[in-house]
């Protein structure tokens, strides 16, 4: 799931970046109001299915990471992960939509889920399961 | 950068509120009704209104529930026995029917049991009531919405409580002056006072808004965030393995009929060893899994009023020797607890009286924080407009639809739920499946307000739809007189408190919409006195008026 | 006592945001008329309405326990904190009155149940 993410990030800059002031969108030019909204879009995309993929990569690392370091319960460490993920998501989509430009958002994002991902890469491979 | 960040978070905050709000504000009136759901269905059962179950303790209910059983389904592969509390003082069995034989057409999972209510003393079912969802219904809408599959309704659900989540975060985060206005409510300011009231219902209930929406969350996180249980059970038995674990004792799967016939042993000792082993706590709920079957078993689990946790205690009996096989849950695991405290307090069964109020009352600060959102996002976007509405133009086709949607979630949302206690009076007893037609007049009268609405987004009709609502509200303590054994002036002497309090609810809730309807009727005055003053062509009446 | 301990709750945290409030400027204009200010009462006020919520929040765990307790002191705290909002933009007149009654009300039922506490009822 997170070489998928990462893929996404690096395509990203298919739409264009685009500054942050959203208060004062450009009405005048239609090119420019096309640009605003294909980065609304963007961003949007970003926050939905990437926040979601972030706090899904929060849940399983921790679930897998807690036990294997802290010698916790699985179940226990499944019910922390699990917990934590929505609050990841939040947070996830207030970062994409603080950003400066969507490209920063979609690589903050790629940058996240970096660490879980090879966590869970790392943990499930060694534990003798293939990933 | 910093002056960025706020105003990033105020756009995201604007959007994702607008884009769900009108789901949301469902969500938080049903919810908000939920919360008395038991003393809703009660008063939609009038038949049980002057009938009192006489009190029984609790061997003796279980005795007397269990003959019941025996008597009408000994057959069946599940029996359910909740025995009685304060809030709901028959004792209430529900049965499976035993399965269809193989070929036959399958059966509708609503048909699949029977419910009775019974009189703790005698076992007698009580009068039969009237079909009716009740309060069950207003509980299931507020996540299984209605006409559609219950999965497709949560992820709905689901999705707009992730909206409304991050719709608190970058509120909080863009709330400049969230101290210094927090008592801040300036009225007939316009613009000013939408935003005001938006802030106070939001702000003065914070914790609690944060709470219900996530914990909402968490009652189906495993169904939202699977993989979890998925990545850590991966090669130690999967998904299945990790619910068996977390919530030992709870599993259904594990028990198997054997065939054999055996007699049942009697449960009243289970219950009274299971209260004992509590140190004296109730016993809430009792489920025997095939019973009169070699392979019984006995399931019995604690009240639940005492403590936050959802996730209460249990123990399991053999239902043929009646030996105990295993208590669950006595220790609970910290994460486990958490979840179960935080499940708990979305379900907020551990509520006496006083604080269930006091949860009404901040849920409908939330109904009215969701409201005065959309309302304010439509005051706003119509400034924007104003020099083109000078001219005798238009307003756009969002603002519109914004219009029409406001005012048919918000207006005719109490309409409809009045309508729903209106058909449960009126609707004769004999009526097929009854339950589903009160509900359909709920959704035909909301229908209506709301295409209504979308037709005409005016301020008139606002105020009739308002009007109507408190009408209908307020009118239904008359109703209840007419066709209920316990009109008010009976209710308020002897009880039941469930009915009294319920007419003294809608009466106050009624009186609160005619308020609104009021408002409105002054906002409509001072609009046509200021178009009068100004000098605007006749008959370009602005469209669309609809704030 | 346990009626007692929750009538203190509400009366603890309606006193005790009442007070705050009038810490305020703004809600002292509310109150007092334009031009007024909190003066040297501002700290005063700050102290007590503060001390008046934790007061609150112990009665309130007093007569819920530990957990359920603090569930209750934030349901009263926003049912107080309403109820003086209203009072502000409804009632600035009789405000005066109604938070310093409050406020006695709070301090007789604190001590009322100190009393009753140490009497060992």
């Amino acid at each position: 799931m997170s070489m998928i993410l990462i893929w996404i990030g690096f395509f990203s800059p298919f739409f264009h970046e685009f500054p942050n002031d959203f208060a004062r969108r450009p009405a005048h030019v239609v090119s420019a109001s096309f640009r605003y909204r294909l980065g609304v879009a963007s961003r949007a995309a970003a926050a939905i299915a990437g926040g979601y993929g972030v706090a899904a990569l929060f849940a399983a690392a921790l679930a897998v990471c807690l036990p294997a370091a802290f010698g916790m319960a699985r179940s226990e460490a499944v019910m922390t992960g699990t917990l934590a993920s929505f609050i990841v998501f939040a947070l996830a989509v207030m970062w994409v939509f603080a950003a400066r430009t969507a490209w920063r958002a979609w690589s903050g994002l790629a940058v996240a889920a970096v660490p879980p991902g090879l966590l869970l890469l790392l943990l499930t491979r060694s534990g003798g399961g293939g990933a | 950068m910093k002056e960025g960040f706020r105003q990033s978070m105020a756009w995201l905050h604007t959007w994702s509120g607008l884009l769900v709000g009108w789901v949301l504000f469902m969500v938080f009136a049903a919810g908000t009704a939920s919360y008395f759901k038991d003393e809703i269905t009660f008063w939609m059962k009038p038949e049980l209104h002057a009938v009192s179950p006489t009190a029984a303790p609790q061997a003796k209910a279980t005795e007397t529930a269990v003959a019941f059983l025996q008597q009408h389904s000994p057959d069946a592969p599940r029996w359910f026995i909740t025995l009685p509390t304060e809030r709901e003082p028959s004792t209430s069995v529900l049965y499976l029917k035993p399965p269809p034989p193989a070929g036959a057409a399958p059966v509708e999972r609503r048909r699949r049991f029977d419910v009775a209510l019974l009189d703790p003393a005698t076992g007698q079912a009580v009068t039969a009531p009237r079909e009716t969802r009740g309060g069950e219904f207003f509980y299931r809408l507020h996540f299984d919405l209605h006409y559609m599959p219950a999965i497709w309704a949560r992820w709905i659900v689901g999705f707009c409580a992730m909206f409304m989540l991050v719709a608190i975060f970058s509120g909080i985060v863009t709330h400049r002056r969230i101290f210094k206005d927090f008592f801040t409510f300036r009225p007939k300011k316009g613009q000013r006072s939408w935003l005001d009231a938006h802030n106070v219902t939001a702000v003065l209930a914070l914790p609690y808004h944060a709470m219900i929406t996530y914990t909402g969350l968490v009652t189906l996180m495993f169904m939202y965030m699977p993989w979890a249980p998925q990545a850590a059970y991966k090669d130690h038995g999967g998904t299945e393995a990790f619910f068996a674990e977390a919530f030992p004792g709870g599993g259904r799967t594990q028990f198997k009929a054997s065939g054999t016939r055996a007699p049942l042993a009697p449960i009243a000792p289970m219950v009274a060893a299971a209260s004992s082993h509590w140190n004296g706590a109730p016993v809430g709920r009792i489920t025997v899994h095939f019973p009169n079957d070699a392979n019984a078993v006995v399931s019995i689990a604690r009240a639940g009023t005492q403590r936050l946790s959802y996730d209460q205690p249990s123990m399991q009996f053999n239902g043929v020797t009646g030996a105990q096989i295993g208590t669950f849950g006595d220790v609970p695991k910290a994460a486990a607890e958490t979840r179960g405290v935080l499940y708990g307090l979305h379900i907020g069964r551990f509520a006496d009286p006083l604080l269930r109020g006091l949860f009404f009352l901040s849920g409908l600060a939330g109904c009215l924080m969701v409201a005065t959102g959309l309302l304010l996002w439509a005051v706003k976007e119509r400034q924007k407009f104003a020099k083109t509405l000078k001219q005798g133009g238009r307003i756009g086709f969002g603002l519109r639809l914004v219009d029409g949607l406001n005012l048919g979630a918000i207006a005719g949302l109490p309409m409809a739920m009045a309508a729903f206690f209106w058909a449960n009076r009126l609707l004769p007893l004999d009526v097929a499946d009854r339950g589903e037609a009160e509900i359909r007049w709920f959704f035909i009268v909301w229908g209506a307000g709301a295409v209504l609405g979308l037709l005409r987004p005016t301020l008139r009709m606002w105020q009739a739809q308002l009007a109507l609502g408190a009408l209908l509200f307020v009118l239904l303590p008359v109703l209840n007189a007419f066709t209920g054994p316990a009109p008010l002036t009976v209710s308020l002497r002897s009880g039941p408190n469930a009915v009294a309090g319920f007419d003294l609810v809608v009466i106050a809730l009624g009186l609160g919409l005619a308020g609104a309807a009021w408002l409105v009727e002054r906002k409509r005055r001072k609009a046509i006195s200021k178009q009068a003053a100004a000098t605007t062509p006749p008959g370009l009446a602005a469209s669309g008026q609809g704030s | 006592m346990g009626a007692l301990l929750l009538a203190l709750v509400f009366a603890a945290s309606l006193a005790g945001f009442c007070a705050l409030s009038l810490a305020m400027d703004r809600h002292s204009e509310d109150v007092f008329g334009r031009g007024s200010t909190p003066g040297a009462w501002r700290r005063w006020l700050q102290l007590g309405g503060t001390v008046l919520l934790c007061v609150s929040l112990g009665a309130s765990l007093q007569a819920a326990g530990s957990a359920i307790g603090w569930v209750l002191w934030l349901g009263a705290l926003t049912a107080a904190a309403l109820a003086t909002v209203g009072l502000l933009g409804y009632a600035p007149r009789r405000f005066h009155w109604i938070a310093s009654a409050a406020a006695a009300a709070a301090l007789l039922g604190l001590l009322a149940c100190l009393l009753l506490a140490a009497s060992g009822t």
